[in-house]
């Protein structure tokens, strides 16, 4: 989690995901389950999603094993 | 040619400017801008803190030089930015562009900061007497990056 989402959660989350992987939106909807103060934030506009360094869609899968973070919008230089 | 950094260590904006002067005998105009961190209106702010997503803030710094590079035709090009806590008064960001003209040693300094401004993957929380808050661009930081839309 980065930036004020780590605030309303923690800044490193382990979570167990399916081992055929999890769409980043099906994981999203579970971590809300867990930290309920992210439903919204999570849901803004300009929030990405980053899995192994790199940016993509909410449709993309999560496997076992990978980096997935959430960041707000940013707040430039 | 481009040198993109992120720093947890004071910046020196004179010593960065030396650098780049010694670098290319070629370019007639160098163009530099240090930003500093403001202690705002009523001078209550006292720090900004600075996270970033080390790879992915490196490569949003890349893309903006390199595509200020290929847009304004600067020979070189020099983004520095600071990460964590940089107090008040204190420089956060330092741009530099060499060029064989001054025009787009102006212009590429000019539209790097704008980029910055709303694209860097940076989170920045500002710390004040009273309190902590997130910031995020202001509208008139989106406006200012359209400016380059045409070009």
């Amino acid at each position: 989690m980065c930036g004020r989402f780590a605030e309303l959660a923690r800044d490193v989350i382990d979570f167990p995901v399916s081992p055929d992987g999890e769409t980043i939106a099906y994981v999203m909807g579970r971590l809300v389950q867990a930290f309920p103060g992210l439903a919204e934030p999570l849901r803004g506009p300009r929030v990405k999603a980053c899995l192994d360094e790199a940016i993509v869609p909410f449709d993309a899968l999560a496997c076992p094993g990978q980096v997935l973070a959430f960041f707000p919008p940013v707040s430039g230089g | 040619m481009l040198e993109v950094a992120l720093l947890s260590r004071p910046l020196e904006p004179a010593l960065e400017c030396l650098v780049l002067q010694d670098a290319d005998g070629d370019c007639g105009g160098i163009v530099s801008f240090t930003g500093v961190v403001r202690s705002g209106e009523s001078g209550t702010i006292e720090a900004l803190v600075l996270e970033a997503y080390r790879t992915v803030t490196i490569r949003s710094l890349e893309a903006i030089g390199r595509d200020a590079l290929d847009l304004l035709g600067a020979r070189r090009a020099v983004i520095k930015h600071r990460v964590g806590r940089i107090a008040a008064g204190e420089p956060i960001v330092f741009v530099a562009a060499a060029a064989r003209h001054r025009r787009a040693a102006f212009d590429t300094v000019d539209y790097i900061m704008d980029r910055l401004k709303t694209e860097a993957v940076f989170w920045k929380k500002e710390v004040a007497a009273d309190g902590e808050a997130w910031i995020e661009p202001r509208q008139s930081d989106y406006a200012d990056v359209l400016r380059w839309s045409s070009r």
